[in-house]
């Protein structure tokens, strides 16, 4: 029996032409006209290394604290490579002008009574360099107060610590495997779209069994079968069906338009399987508790979508705007949990925050099913909403 | 008896859909329900299957109370709905076999079924067809072997030939009989008084969720008092005419217009003849006469005071 009917159902989902399209087309397009879209945006952010020049001076020699600092975060040669901050050349005073005012640099570091920065503009890469001089004169003065203070510290190690410069772009608390990319979240969003819209899948599914429904749940009503073993046995064919389109999409953004998702690929799968039986769920629950095919849509796809949005689907920041000023929406928002978890995955080495977001949706799931099995398991109906 | 409905009542608000609806369908027989648009055929039917909850009354069926788990009693029932009940994704074949699945688990046992069904519909030439590309009358038939395919006992057919051609219309009350004769009980609802006339061995006739009457084809008819019912298609004649009708015995009533004239007679009086007389012998033309015997809609007329499919 169980063959019978999760097979024919199946065929049934398949050949369905309003679900290929919502399911599986519609993430596809979405995903290309993203890819489309946003792919130069996340070029844009991309941080490019600040021209700079440096002017020679017995102070920059090789080994002087300032000439470590300016190595650790620049090749001082004009080359620049993945992580340094400055391309930075050693040049006279007057040829540091000169391409100052051409544009060519942004700024420059003088030696003249200290150390100097000398910039023609205002601007982001102008404050870059200052905020490095800064750092540097502020870690050479604490530096002096604790040795005054405390000479001992000097044998300990204490010089040789603060004299090494490290690049902080490496010290990013994304996993060491990812490189930081907002435009990730709107694939993130997509895939949770994706995965709840498997909820058009299983409207299907209730109205099906719903007596009052239609003339074909009334007929699947009065065979001698309970109507839970098909309830069971058809949402198992729309999970499979379902978490099979998932994975194409999933495959589509990773292979076929090259959105990094991390390296922990279990731990995606598992969000994808997790969101999709959720998804699936919501359906089940929306149609059980609406009376009008209309309506069961329209509360369906437009709860997914206003959850993809909240999640930052449509505008990236508003997944940050939620989190400061209304986290309670973003638990409660099915799709900000998958983007969620996404993204704790692909950001943080952690699980801690993964995990609490599984949970969510694994509570979301059952409280969603259990609705569905408690409107369900009304035998006989008052009256029929089909002519 | 394999249907017993005792005292049935159901409500929608304050409309009351069945009122205390009796009704008892005995093996073997093809029992026909009949009633115009409205009368609580339908309902009587849901309520029988326990799809609709009802407000009073008992249900058996094949002997024991009917509810929504008795699935040894839904085993042998077949259902035809009034609307078309298949997958539009599913072709003929298998939405046959997904039905006959659903009572059958034996897969060649299922096979041999789903074909009886096929040839019993006559559907052989459209076995892939999907069910979009049907006509009406095809998507009906597919409809009823959805119904029957697992062969009940009882099957209940909730006015299968609404809108469907005169060939596929034949088709199936030549096939309801069949199942008949093989051995199946048959609750047959429909407002074709014709069709309930024809193929129905008891009828009952509903109006405003009551049975207003019942019996057999006959039985219904010897209710009324009208008998014979002489029509005369004939051009301005005048009020002597119309005098002459209404004076022949046992003529209940004469009506003319549209230039058709119609004569009841009481049951038992045949005025045709002397009809025919008169007519020749006032040299009054005429250019088509004849006489109908009481139909079921005589009968519903004169009970109710309104035409069946009014």
């Amino acid at each position: 029996m169980f063959r019978h009917i999760f097979l024919y159902n199946l065929k049934n989902i398949i050949r369905t032409r309003a679900v290929i399209f919502w399911s599986f087309l519609y993430p596809i397009i979405l995903a290309t006209l993203f890819f489309f879209a946003f792919s130069n945006l996340s070029k844009a952010d991309n941080f490019e290394a600040v021209d700079i020049a440096v002017t020679d001076s017995s102070e920059l020699a090789e080994g002087s604290d300032f000439y470590g600092a300016l190595a650790a975060v620049s090749n001082i040669d004009g080359t620049a490579l993945d992580g340094d901050i400055f391309r930075a050349i050693m040049t006279s005073t007057g040829e540091a002008d000169r391409l100052l005012k051409n544009g060519d640099i942004s700024a420059y570091i003088l030696f003249d009574d200290g150390i100097k920065l000398v910039v023609g503009d205002s601007g982001f890469k102008q404050t870059i360099a200052k905020v490095f001089i800064d750092d540097y004169l502020h870690t050479g003065s604490m530096a002096k107060t604790i040795l005054s203070e405390n000479p001992e510290a000097a044998n300990r190690g204490f010089l040789s610590d603060i004299s090494r410069w490290e690049n902080y772009l490496a010290q990013s608390p994304a996993s060491a495997s990812s490189s930081p990319d907002t435009t990730v979240i709107m694939f993130y969003t997509l895939l949770a779209m994706t995965c709840l819209m498997g909820s058009t899948v299983s409207i299907d599914e209730i109205i099906k069994l719903q007596a009052n429904m239609s003339p074909l749940a009334a007929r699947i009503n009065v065979a001698p079968v309970p109507k839970f073993r098909i309830f069971l046995y058809n949402i198992g064919a729309a999970a499979l069906f379902q978490l099979t389109v998932i994975l194409i999409v999933l495959a589509y953004i990773i292979f076929g338009l090259n959105v990094d998702f991390g390296d922990k690929t279990g731990y995606t799968l598992l969000t994808c399987a997790i969101g999709g039986i959720t998804g699936i769920f919501f359906g089940t629950a929306v149609s059980s508790g609406f009376k009008s095919t209309g309506l069961k849509y329209a509360v369906t796809i437009g709860g997914t979508m206003l959850s993809c949005f909240l999640s930052g689907m449509m505008v990236v920041d508003m997944k940050y705007i939620i989190q400061v000023y209304a986290p309670v929406i973003g638990y409660l928002s099915p799709a900000n949990l998958i983007t969620d978890a996404f993204y704790s995955l692909y950001y943080y080495d952690g699980l801690a925050r993964y995990f609490e977001n599984i949970l969510a949706l694994c509570v979301f799931s059952i409280l969603f099913c259990t609705a569905t099995c408690l409107i369900l398991r009304r035998k006989k109906y008052a009256k029929k909403y089909w002519r | 008896m394999e249907i017993c409905v005792r005292n049935l009542v159901k409500r929608y608000g304050n409309l009351i859909a069945l009122d205390h609806l009796n009704l008892e369908i005995n093996k073997g027989e093809v029992f026909g329900l009949l009633g115009p648009n409205g009368s609580g055929k339908t309902t009587a039917i849901n309520c029988i299957l326990s799809l609709l909850k009802y407000d009073k009354g008992t249900i058996e069926v094949m002997g024991r109370p009917m509810s929504p788990t008795a699935y040894d009693i839904k085993r042998e029932i077949g259902v035809i709905m009034q609307n078309v009940a298949v997958f539009d994704e599913l072709n003929v074949i298998e939405n046959i076999d997904y039905f006959c699945g659903l009572y059958v688990r034996d897969k060649k046992e299922r096979a041999r079924l789903v074909n009886d069904a096929i040839e019993f519909v006559a559907l052989q030439d459209f076995r892939k067809f999907s069910p979009k590309k049907l006509s009406g009358g095809l998507l009906r038939r597919l409809n009823i072997a959805c119904g029957i395919a697992h062969k009940p006992k009882l099957i209940i057919m909730d006015e299968p030939t609404v809108a469907v051609d005169p060939q596929s219309r034949n088709n199936i009350l030549e096939g309801i009989q069949k199942l008949n004769r093989e051995g199946a009980t048959i609750l047959y609802t429909s407002h074709y008084m014709e069709e309930v006339e024809s193929i129905c061995s008891r009828i009952a006739i509903m109006d405003k969720g009551r049975i207003i009457a019942s019996g057999t084809n006959n039985e219904l008819k010897a209710m009324i008092s009208t008998g014979e019912k002489i029509s005369i298609e004939v051009c301005g004649i005048g009020p002597d005419v119309t005098k002459y009708f209404k004076e022949l015995h046992g003529v209940n009533s004469v009506e003319y217009s549209d230039n058709v004239l119609i004569i009841k007679s009481q049951r038992g009086i045949n005025n045709l003849a002397a009809a025919v007389d008169y007519l020749k012998s006032g040299n009054i033309e005429f250019s088509r006469i004849y006489s109908e015997l009481p139909t079921l809609n005589d009968v519903f007329l004169e009970i109710t005071g309104k035409e069946l499919r009014d």
